[in-house]
């Protein structure tokens, strides 16, 4: 069995349908579970007091918000290649979703800067980075609004996924490149495996993670075969006019 | 947005329900106001892609399942 064969919209649909309930049921209790530990019944941080609690929303978010461009950025560059338009229905899916993300990274990073750091907002190289991030998610929805023919609208927002992907990376790495700004550096570093939180913060932070990537992956997929179903009555509707 | 209405907010949500707030307060500490502001405007974008995305989903299968019916007839 190939990957392939789930290009086809109607396999796509019946496979899916099914097990949407299910991951989205899950990650929902995920999410459910890791906050609600995480809020009552982790400690405060010796400095930074209870707004560590918001550690729980703001690094899953950020996580999801960067990794869900480089799902679009995927499926985009199958759209540009092999032509199926399940996957650039999907890469379409994720934006609405992305951008939520995005949003409740810059709005809990901007609660939780201001206490720690005395302000709101600074144009530190990794906040600047995702606002320019949350712009390009902006900019990507509303091409594909502003396009009439799909296919057109698909290919020119593949192309500006490619480019805001620069601002993907360094919405990771900035800190990395730059060594400079307020916001430290990754907590929780995957290549290398050496984390700066302690184990108290570190298991609901991670079922919060998890909780997050299944409700981002519960929403595409659904929002995908709604895109799909969408497309359909479009078709039909055009052949009944004809 | 400033220090002040950071703190005229802080009083807001005070007023409200004074009670609450106490017990709030005695859980969280100073930071309170941030913590609860972090967590509901978090869960209010969740809830409100989860049923955007459910309630999309729902109507254009009702509209495909109309226009099929219609393909159907004529």
């Amino acid at each position: 069995m190939s990957i392939w064969e789930y290009a086809n919209p109607k396999k796509f649909i019946t496979t899916t349908t099914p097990i949407v309930p299910w991951v989205l049921g899950l990650s929902i209790a995920l999410l459910v579970v890791g906050l609600t530990w995480g809020f009552f019944f982790t400690p405060d941080d010796f400095r930074q007091g209870s707004t560590v609690k918001i550690i729980y929303l703001h690094v899953p978010a950020a996580l999801m918000a960067i990794n869900a461009w480089f799902v679009m950025l995927i499926a985009s560059l199958i759209w540009l290649v092999r032509r199926h338009h399940v996957s650039a229905l999907a890469a379409r899916a994720a934006a609405p979703v992305g951008i939520v993300m995005t949003l409740i990274a810059l709005i809990t990073g901007a609660i939780w800067g201001q206490p720690m750091w005395g302000t709101w907002w600074a144009w530190d190289p990794r906040l600047t980075s995702f606002l320019i991030l949350f712009l390009f998610y902006l900019g990507y929805m509303a091409l594909w609004e502003a396009i009439e023919d799909s296919d057109t609208a698909a290919d020119l927002t593949s192309v500006l996924c490619i480019v805001g992907s620069v601002f993907a990376v360094l919405s990771r790495y900035a800190v990395n490149f730059w060594n400079q700004g307020l916001h430290q550096g990754t907590t929780v570093p995957v290549a290398t495996g050496e984390r700066s939180i302690s184990d108290i913060f570190f298991v609901p932070l991670v079922m919060c993670m998890v909780g997050f990537g299944l409700l981002f992956l519960a929403l595409v997929l659904m929002r995908t075969a709604t895109e799909i179903r969408a497309r359909r009555i479009k078709a039909l509707e055009a052949r009944m006019r004809g | 947005m400033n220090l002040d209405f950071w703190s005229s907010f802080k009083d807001f949500i005070y007023e409200i329900y004074p009670p609450f707030w106490d017990a709030v307060v005695a859980f969280l500490g100073k930071y309170a106001v941030e913590v609860l502001s972090a967590y509901f405007a978090s869960i209010i974008l969740l809830v409100v892609i989860v049923v955007m995305s459910i309630r999309r989903s729902r109507r254009v299968r009702a509209q495909l399942t109309a226009v099929e019916a219609r393909k159907d007839k004529s």
